[in-house]
């Protein structure tokens, strides 16, 4: 879990090209919509679209979203139980 | 048609040869090849994560606009407005959203950006300016376009001071003579008062805005000519080359 964790905090930054943040700087636990990170709706999309893309993980409604999208470790979680491509 | 004056608190400018403030210009580093590398840290002391997914003119914008008013003493905010011109709008972006497409996974962040007036929205929202917004894309001198609407928000009190924002983006090789540009972008915070803390005074005849269609008329060399003026407090009359021309920028500097 800790890997994925890693490799998906790199992926967000990646993503996001959020250049003034590190891997280590992302709080496993914290949220990831709105305070900390401060990503807006239009990041989440983007962070919709490359789970699709690198793990072909689909987030079916807003319910899901909300806890998908709660911390780094809720992600990692929900990518390791619903991943089709490794 | 009369001149207008307005009066200029706050500058920046990003070109080849660094970042232009009243400071002075700060070279590019060795591992920055011009604008398009300029880092957060280079025009904004306080963080800002996203920085890095500003596509390339919200980035040039954002960056003159914050290096020019992170350097004045002006109060900004409530009624001050943002009138800006990118001749390209969002070309680049829109190329980068096509190829998104074509790759099976369209990217929101692209689309969203895909509206040249995003770049209006980063600065507003960042800097909270609620003054009322233009932007100006293509047409013959976008630029001067903006600065006569900035003047006529100062002089009909709609804004108590606008954020003046002109970005040319060459490395789409967009524009019809590419080689007489390169990525630009500068921003001059505008009043129609002579504030404390006021830099130079600007006077201007919006008759430049009566082009011929033929008359080539190179924005961004005029606008870096004011900016090279400002840095040198050099009184000047700033003329637009070429034929049919009749206006001119003055720049004065008594008791500033």
């Amino acid at each position: 879990m800790e890997k994925l964790m890693n490799e998906l905090g790199g992926k967000i930054i990646s993503a996001l090209k959020l250049s003034d943040v590190k891997p280590e700087d992302i709080d496993a636990d914290a949220p990831l919509i709105g305070a900390g990170l401060g990503l807006d709706s239009i990041d989440t999309l983007e962070l919709l679209v490359m789970l699709e893309k690198d793990y072909g993980v689909t987030v079916p409604d807003v319910n899901a979203g909300r806890k998908v999208f709660s911390s780094l470790r809720a992600l990692a979680e929900y990518v390791q139980e619903n991943r089709q491509k490794e | 048609m009369s001149s207008i004056k307005l009066y200029i608190s706050g500058f920046s400018a990003l070109h080849r040869d660094g970042i232009y403030t009243p400071d002075g210009i700060t070279p590019w580093e060795s591992d920055q090849k011009g604008p398009l590398d300029v880092r957060r840290n280079q025009v904004l002391p306080s963080p800002y994560p996203s920085f890095g997914k500003l596509n390339i003119p919200d980035r040039l914008a954002f960056s003159a606009a914050a290096s020019a008013l992170s350097r004045t003493n002006q109060t900004v905010g409530e009624k001050t407005g943002i009138c800006m011109c990118i001749p390209q709008g969002s070309l680049s972006t829109d190329l980068l959203y096509m190829d998104s497409v074509l790759n099976g996974f369209p990217s929101p962040a692209f689309f969203s950006a895909t509206l040249p007036s995003s770049t209006i929205a980063d600065i507003a929202i960042f800097f909270k300016l609620k003054g009322p917004d233009r932007i100006f894309c293509g047409g013959d001198l976008p630029g001067f376009s903006a600065l006569d609407t900035a003047a006529y928000w100062l002089k009909s009190r709609k804004a108590e001071r606008v954020l003046w924002v002109a970005v040319w983006e060459s490395s789409g090789d967009f524009t019809e003579t590419p080689e007489k540009k390169t990525d630009c972008a500068i921003a001059i915070l505008l009043s129609n008062t002579p504030e404390s803390g006021c830099l130079a005074e600007m006077e201007f005849r919006p008759a430049l805005l009566l082009t011929s269609k033929d008359q080539e008329c190179n924005e961004q060399e005029i606008f870096m000519g004011v900016i090279n003026s400002l840095m040198k407090k050099r009184e000047e009359i700033i003329s637009v080359p070429g034929r049919g021309f009749r206006g001119y920028i003055s720049l004065r500097y008594d008791g500033y």
